[in-house]
């Protein structure tokens, strides 16, 4: 998406954050320095076109934002925020960048817009399973907490599938 | 909740043992998955209002930058998150 909503109109950019399943190979960060190595980590492994830029150790910009794990923003020239989402999901983003892209096409032509105000409430897909799959690349860490924190949160019956599929891949040590 | 202060870099940082979302870098994955910070986000930094500005680093060649001049030159995307 970011290479087709592309500068100059358009700027992707990605803010690293605190690392949200601390795992053996990505442990919670102690110094900027190993934060940089983690975002650098991410950009690479990722493939990431987009700038890469890494909030201080306190996570000042994180806590402005929402300290959420993964949310976005959309800002307007200037900084005004006209789209924000607890969670990052593409569908939505690219339906706010065609409208803005409707917008400048009517500004454009002269024809007259105003704004209005939108609350939405979408759901997104939840596979537990498929998470901890992309856990388990992570670290057999990072998987053992998340299956005992919904197991803690939510007791015993929701953390089964997970358990039952965590004996069955076989705790193989720490994946890439 | 105990805390420990360990060294490091110049700035310390304070873990908490039993791990909670309250402590930023939590060295585990708190137990407690419910994040007040979803119930809050509504509230904060709103729509129709002007974004936090603030500095940040980047990871390209450790240079700092205003977000508050990379948003001016056209509409910008800001996605947070970490490898993990």
């Amino acid at each position: 998406m970011a290479e087709e909503f592309a500068p100059p109109d358009f700027r992707f950019l990605f803010v690293y954050a605190r690392e949200a399943h601390p795992s053996d190979r990505f442990p919670a960060h102690t110094s900027l320095e190993g934060k940089l190595e983690h975002a650098r980590a991410m950009a690479e492994r990722l493939h990431m076109k987009r700038p890469m830029l890494v909030d201080d150790l306190e996570g000042t910009v994180h806590h402005a934002y929402g300290r959420l794990p993964n949310m976005t923003y959309i800002l307007k020239p200037g900084g005004t925020i006209v789209y924000r989402a607890s969670w990052t999901d593409p569908t939505t983003i690219r339906l706010a960048l065609e409208r803005i892209l409707f917008e400048r096409d009517e500004r454009r032509a002269q024809r007259r817009i105003t704004p209005y105000y939108l609350e939405w409430q979408p759901q997104r897909s939840n596979d537990r399973i498929a998470f901890v799959e992309g856990l388990s690349e992570i670290g057999e860490r990072a998987v053992k907490e998340y299956i005992a924190a919904v197991e803690h949160t939510e007791g015993e019956a929701s953390a089964k599938r997970l358990k039952e599929w965590w004996a069955r891949k076989g705790s193989g040590g720490e994946r890439r | 909740m105990k805390d420990v202060t360990t060294g490091g870099d110049s700035v310390p940082v304070k873990f908490a043992i039993e791990g909670t979302m309250r402590v930023y870098n939590y060295p585990s994955f708190p137990q407690n998955m419910d994040n007040e910070d979803f119930g809050r986000f509504p509230e904060v930094a709103r729509v129709g209002g002007k974004a936090p500005d603030g500095e940040l680093i980047d990871a390209r060649d450790e240079s700092r930058v205003r977000l508050s001049e990379l948003w001016s030159g056209g509409v910008t995307v800001l996605e947070f998150g970490s490898i993990t």
